[in-house]
């Protein structure tokens, strides 16, 4: 019999890796139901993103002439960054399934990695959209970045941790003291940065079939067959990764402190409930704005930094 | 929100039925190269360029070939003038470096007659692309009309822009959405564009050609077909030209209808662009309401004539079949419910301060470049240009109708959308009216007489995107020997290339639909 902290451990951390890759793709369903039920509407079945990956992954690729070795490695660096990033973040239960291994700076790390190498890949073809995608993608990366990191920040001063488990444990512990004004302002920010990160409106369309106005979807137009199925999962799966993080830090209820099958379920309704309303969310926003002037956006990031560094100033200088 | 708009009800251009002759303009030959100064004086004096067709003479008794460049004196009359060229060098002196507006025109018949202007900017292909063989024009009346390109793959001549920083944008035919197929080539510098040059003609279908040696009848459904939402303005300026070639009188029910059915055109096209410029931008509730009215729009052009988009309606000497006496008894009612709707919805965009930042300031074409380019429809009223063929040029019944004016100042998309908006609810109004006033009767007569051979006239429509017009030259026996549509569309697509410069790259979807321009009925 193995020790039971370990195997209870073992289990949240299999049962957090299933749910959230499960769960990924069903997410995008409900995004793409809820726009199309506000627009009247019957929209696709809640089950169609399972249907495209399956499909994508039994196309044959093709693949520009321009590219490199790179464009073949660069969905699986991907996908790999987004998914270790997720385990890492404590959806389910208060310890991380990879405890230990990295703090939320190392989340923000991989998922500038897997930014990064996606926006390398679309360049990688030479072909005008991709470029086009990638740079502003990467534009706006360095505004969504220390808006990230100072939102993130305002949360570890409160905990005194930049670990997540950490910071999870004293938010479900602390209950309703957890949400001081410093920290109100982070979220605030939080949530702008999580729109942009995930590619949703006001600042890209996810659906839309106007190339020039495209951003993560441009830097996807070369993508096909398998490749295109794995980067659409990572995009799947960083909703979960970035709905997940803001829930760990800025909404831990019902994260399984303990291990009692009792608090693992409540835990696994918890995370489905916050993931789902993050989609619902997305969905709603898809359906109700229009999309910003690019050359808007830096001030849209813009705000998101200062309500972040203004939680951060609150905490600092005025008296708890 | 400044109301840049200013709509006005003036008077109708009282001229009543004005001849056909005098509605028609003489053809006054010319020299080949005086074309350009003519029309250029015209121009300065007021008028305007409308369209320039090229001929082969060698099919009613020449024996080379032809170009007529017709233009609207400040009076409105037309000035249509021809020059006779050689068939062994066809070629003139260039208009369109003294009036632009010519551009494309000019660059068409090069490519479909060979006929050469001499000095123009843009010697490009337009129709024919690169690929198609050298000297192959397929209007001259000895051209076989299947010859088909060859496969092999040849680059488009694209107009860029190099330097420091600057990158080629290339986009299209084939795009992301079911959209029609045209390749557009930014050159840009950031996200900001520098220069669009539109190359169109992918679904050029040589229906020109296909019309030649059909029946007055037989050639309606092909003009009206040229495009899927023009076809009441296509088919009505066709009917016009044989009308007057034929000096055929319409009978008054014919008249009144034909009012009725060019203003529910212009509605459901003018309700539904309204919600595409707003799919430039992603605003979806919009998008989904406009949608949702455009639908109940055609679903009554369905209950009033048995088809959604009013193809089957106008014919030569009157309409096809009479309206549907229940689908016109329930119109004014869905009229009323969908006017209220239109103005709630067009009032929650105008709220939106997301949408109109989007609109103000983008797209700007200034009055100076719309009247240079001949702008038409909205895209030359959203501009300050006052031209409107139901008044300048009544047809229909149009004469005895009060149009209203809706012009706006800036240029921008913001002023196209007004415009449309504003235009909406006057084709609202013009619809009840018409319905009120629609005289019991017949609804077609006889073609009057058989024209002779080489008779040629014109036929003009203010279609939901501007002035369409239609240029008939008669064969034998009642037959087609030569026609031209220029549709709106064809005008004002020169004009969507110059308002994108300067713009930032995603704005062009945004900036485009406020234009919304037909490519099959500007490549016919």
């Amino acid at each position: 019999m193995p020790d039971p902290a370990v195997f209870g451990a073992l289990v949240v951390g299999l049962v957090q890796l299933a749910l959230t890759l499960a769960v990924a793709p069903l997410l995008l369903g409900i995004t793409k139901r809820v726009k199309a039920r506000l627009q009247y509407r019957q929209g696709p079945p809640l089950l169609q993103p399972y249907r495209d990956l399956a499909k994508w992954w039994a196309k044959q690729p093709v693949e520009s002439d321009a590219a490199s070795p790179l464009t073949g490695a660069a969905p699986a660096i991907v996908l790999a960054a987004v998914v270790v990033a997720t385990l890492l973040v404590p959806i389910v239960g208060a310890r991380p399934p990879l405890a230990g291994w990295g703090d939320l700076l190392v989340v923000v790390g991989l998922m500038a990695l897997a930014r990064f190498v996606f926006a390398l890949s679309a360049l990688d073809a030479g072909s005008a959209f991709g470029g086009m995608g990638s740079s502003r993608e990467v534009a706006i990366a360095t505004l969504i970045e220390p808006a990230l990191l100072l939102a993130l920040t305002g949360a570890a001063l409160a905990a005194g941790s930049t670990d997540l488990g950490r910071i999870a444990t004293l938010g479900v512990a602390a209950g309703g003291a957890w949400y001081t004004p410093p920290l109100l302002l982070a979220a605030g920010a939080f949530a702008i940065v999580a729109v942009a990160e995930t590619g949703h409106e006001p600042v890209d369309n996810p659906d839309t079939h106007l190339e020039l106005t495209m951003i993560h979807e441009a830097m996807m137009l070369e993508a096909s067959g398998p490749r295109l199925a794995i980067l659409m999962y990572a995009a799947e799966l960083k909703l979960v990764l970035v709905a997940g993080l803001f829930a760990a830090v800025f909404l831990p209820v019902g994260i399984a402190l303990d291990l009692t099958p009792l608090s693992l379920l409540v835990a696994i309704a918890a995370a489905l409930a916050k993931l789902i309303g993050a989609a619902v969310i997305l969905g709603v926003l898809d359906a109700s704005l229009a999309k910003l002037r690019i050359l808007a956006l830096p001030g849209l990031l813009a705000t998101a930094s200062i309500v972040a560094a203004v939680g951060l100033a609150t905490r600092l200088w005025l008296p708890a | 929100m400044a109301e840049p708009l200013e709509a006005r009800g003036a008077a109708s251009v009282a001229s009543g039925q004005a001849s056909a002759a005098a509605r028609n303009g003489a053809v006054e030959p010319v020299a080949p190269d005086a074309l350009g100064p003519r029309v250029a004086d015209t121009v300065a004096a007021g008028g305007r360029f409308v369209m320039l067709v090229g001929l082969d003479e060698r099919s009613v008794g020449g024996d080379g070939l032809a170009v007529e460049a017709i233009a609207a004196g400040p009076d409105g009359g037309l000035i249509r003038l021809r020059a006779g060229l050689p068939l062994a060098e066809p070629s003139y002196r260039s208009i369109s470096s003294l009036v632009p507006a010519a551009h494309w025109d000019e660059r068409e018949a090069k490519d479909l007659l060979g006929i050469v202007p001499v000095g123009h900017p843009d010697p490009r292909r337009l129709v024919l692309h690169e690929r198609w063989p050298r000297g192959y024009h397929p209007l001259r009346k000895d051209a076989a009309a299947d010859v088909r390109p060859p496969d092999a793959a040849r680059h488009l001549v694209s107009f860029e822009v190099h330097g420091e920083g600057v990158y080629q944008l290339p986009v299209g035919p084939i795009h992301a959405g079911v959209i029609e197929p045209g390749h557009f080539r930014f050159s840009a510098i950031g996200e900001r564009v520098l220069h669009l040059d539109a190359r169109l003609g992918f679904v050029h279908r040589g229906l020109e050609k296909l019309v030649e040696g059909h029946s007055f009848a037989g050639a309606l459904p092909i003009v009206e077909r040229a495009c899927g939402v023009c076809t009441v303005t296509h088919a009505l300026a066709y009917s016009q030209a044989v009308e007057t070639l034929t000096g055929t009188a319409v009978p008054p029910r014919a008249r009144w209808a034909r009012v009725l059915v060019a203003e529910l055109e212009r509605l459901y096209n003018h309700v539904g662009d309204l919600g595409n410029i707003c799919a430039g931008i992603g605003f979806q509730p919009a998008v989904s309401r406009l949608g949702w009215l455009k639908e109940r729009l055609v679903r009554a052009n369905d209950a009033l004539t048995g088809h959604r988009y009013l193809t089957g309606v106008v014919a030569p000497g009157g309409l096809v079949a009479d309206l549907d006496p229940a689908g016109l008894a329930a119109l004014p009612e869905t009229l009323d419910a969908i006017g209220v709707e239109l103005a709630s919805a067009v009032r929650s965009i105008v709220r939106s301060e997301g949408v109109m930042a989007r609109f103000h300031g983008t797209g700007v074409v200034s009055d100076h470049v719309a009247e240079a380019l001949g702008a038409l429809g909205v895209a030359a009223r959203a501009s300050g240009l006052g031209h409107d063929l139901r008044r300048d040029r009544p047809y229909a019944a149009y004469d005895e109708l009060d149009v209203g004016l809706v012009t706006a100042s800036t240029g921008d998309v913001a002023a196209r959308f007004h415009v449309r908006a504003q235009e909406a609810h006057e084709s609202l109004r013009l619809i009840r009216e018409a319905v009120g006033r629609l005289p019991a009767g017949p609804i077609d007569t006889p073609l009057a007489a058989v024209p002779a051979a080489g008779e040629s006239a014109l036929g003009a429509v203010e279609g939901p995107r501007g002035a369409s017009w239609v240029w008939l030259r008669a064969g034998a026996d009642a037959t087609v020997d030569r026609l031209r549509l220029r549709s709106a569309s064809f005008a004002n697509w020169p004009v969507v290339a110059a308002a994108v410069p300067g713009n930032l790259v995603p704005d062009f979807p945004l900036i485009n639909k406020s234009f919304e321009l037909c490519y099959a009925c500007s490549d016919r």
